[in-house]
């Protein structure tokens, strides 16, 4: 494996290109905010498997009783 | 029984077993799916804006290209930061017209770069805009997408904040078939996306290798692409796949964001999925020839090379293989040991109703979106008949003795042993039975056939029939060409 590489955070914003005009960069914070709620959002995988697992232990709880 | 009789007997169970691998496999990437929830990159993201040259590969896209032009300059996305390079791969329609009018409408953002001599395929098209951005000093991240894809408004800064860790060299986002009107084959594309990528990429992302970034939706940081060499591969046809593993090689992530959104669309036809598919099967063969001293060796590459990634790729790439190993398996126990071949196919089979329920209650809950417009897709994705065998797995009476006492009728043992050698024998029909739905859609009675043809032998057994076509190709050296998907803009906003 090669070309490790330094674990640090790039600049948020990065600096225009010589001769380029400033950014109007969006606010940090309501992105920040949706990168958390992005986060937080992906808890409903766990919901989501709950749900698909109870189905499965139905079906195979039909099956032992069934046979 | 003799010796003899016993060893064969254990040969047999053994091929039943490597059928039940892939099985197995799939729902093991199921399983790591909820871990998504605290495994995830975002403790690393942070909001990041690089200056993104976006890469259109054009040929003969003047029917969708300029909408795309327009979507992308509309995206949530400082303006003076966001480049639209159009490469026209020598058009003959009016894609040049369609870009150039773009040029004009947006200056400074939009330009159109024009090979004279096309026809080579997308990577050469992408390498002739990649030279010409990588020799300048403006471009910090490059996006390589496709000319017919959608991006939603929010969809690249969702992308760039995973940039921001320096670890991660690639991105790539969530294509959701996006047709406006979707037939019965775009709605199991639709589901099947869904599962190959909201769910399978997360359970990828859980692992820290991911196979293959969306050829429409990659995001290199241009470090990334510098140290893969500066340009996409031509030698394979699936330069994306190649691309995400010499990225992973070369020591950086890549990472799967599901909330970010590009609307795609796709084939309406099995013939033209049949074409697409054969040409990213073919490209899966030749990649795993390419990195074949990669595969089970984990000192080589913790994720790539590591048992469980080695795996899931294997599972895919040789499912037909198991499919087929499975079904001799039990038709040699049945004359041999029908006790025996009764009780494996009905756990078998079991193993699999299970792991189709958790597979598809799963994925309708990840995009429920796409869960309510392909609900009928994603019940019929095995196709009604593996269902009929699940189902007689879960009560082995059902087909032979149930049904018909519900008529009076009894059935002879002649026509019991008929039955069970077919259900047996339905792992490996169902594939030519597939590419049989194929080709009636070429006839005029087969149009209207195929679509119940499809449901009746499954969407999963057509994907695998395509595999074994890209073996067939791959084996006779055929052409390598890379055929472009009919596309007509047919895509909602």
């Amino acid at each position: 494996m090669t070309g490790r590489h330094r674990a640090t955070r790039r600049a948020p914003t990065a600096k225009p290109a010589a001769g380029a005009v400033g950014s109007a960069l969006p606010e940090q914070a309501p992105l920040r905010a949706e990168i958390g709620a992005d986060r937080r959002h992906e808890r409903f995988l766990v919901r989501a498997a709950l749900i698909a697992a109870i189905l499965v232990a139905v079906v195979i709880t039909t099956r032992v009783i069934w046979l | 029984m003799t010796v003899w009789t016993g060893v064969l007997s254990w040969v047999l169970v053994i091929l039943v077993v490597v059928g039940v691998i892939p099985v197995a496999a799939g729902l093991y990437q199921f399983l790591l799916i909820p871990f998504h929830a605290i495994r995830n990159h975002y403790p690393e993201a942070a909001p990041y804006f690089p200056r993104v040259a976006v890469v259109v590969p054009a040929w003969n896209e003047g029917a969708v290209v300029g909408a795309s032009i327009d979507r992308l300059v509309r995206l949530q996305y400082p303006p003076d930061r966001l480049r639209v390079y159009v490469v026209d791969d020598a058009s003959t329609d009016d894609t040049p017209q369609v870009v150039l009018e773009r040029a004009a409408r947006y200056p400074g953002r939009v330009f159109h770069l024009r090979r004279d001599q096309g026809g080579q395929g997308k990577a050469h098209t992408l390498n002739h805009g990649l030279s010409i951005l990588l020799a300048g000093t403006w471009v910090e991240a490059v996006l390589i997408m496709d000319a017919d894809v959608i991006y939603q408004p929010d969809s690249l800064r969702k992308m760039t904040r995973h940039l921001s860790d320096p670890r991660v060299g690639a991105v790539t986002a969530f294509i959701r078939e996006g047709g406006v009107d979707p037939g019965y084959l775009t709605r199991f594309i639709g589901y099947e996306y869904v599962a190959a990528q909201a769910a399978a990429r997360r359970a990828q992302n859980v692992l820290g290798v991911l196979a293959c970034l969306a050829g429409g939706a990659q995001l290199h940081s241009r470090e990334n692409l510098e140290a893969i060499g500066g340009r996409i591969d031509t030698t394979t046809l699936a330069e994306d796949t190649v691309s995400t593993i010499l990225t992973q090689l070369n020591g950086r992530r890549v990472v799967f964001e599901p909330y970010a959104v590009v609307l795609a669309e796709e084939p309406e036809g099995i013939g033209a999925l049949w074409k697409q598919r054969l040409r990213w099967g073919r490209g899966n063969v030749q990649v795993t020839r390419r990195f074949s001293g990669l595969w089970f060796r984990p000192w080589k590459h913790r994720g790539l090379g590591g048992f469980s990634f080695g795996i899931i790729w294997f599972s895919v790439l040789l499912l037909p293989f198991a499919m087929v190993l499975s079904s001799v398996g039990l038709i040699g126990l049945h004359f041999l040991d029908n006790d025996l071949a009764t009780s494996i196919f009905e756990e078998l089979w079991f193993l699999a109703l299970c792991t189709y329920l958790f597979i598809t209650a799963m994925t309708v809950q990840l995009d429920p979106t796409t869960g309510r417009r392909s609900w009928r897709e994603a019940i019929a994705f095995p196709g009604i008949i593996s269902l009929l065998v699940m189902v007689t797995a879960f009560s082995p009476e059902l087909l032979t003795r149930t049904v018909p006492g519900l008529f009076g009728l009894r059935m002879e043992p002649i026509g019991e042993d008929a039955i069970t050698l077919f259900l047996y024998a339905w792992l490996s029909l169902c594939m030519p039975a597939a590419w049989l739905a194929k080709r009636a859609e070429a006839t005029k009675l087969g149009k209207v056939l195929s679509p119940a043809l499809l449901y009746l032998v499954g969407y999963g057994p057509l994907l695998c029939a395509i595999t074994v076509d890209s073996y067939i190709k791959e084996i006779r050296g055929a052409a390598q060409v890379w055929d472009k998907t009919e596309k007509v803009g047919k895509v909602m906003a």
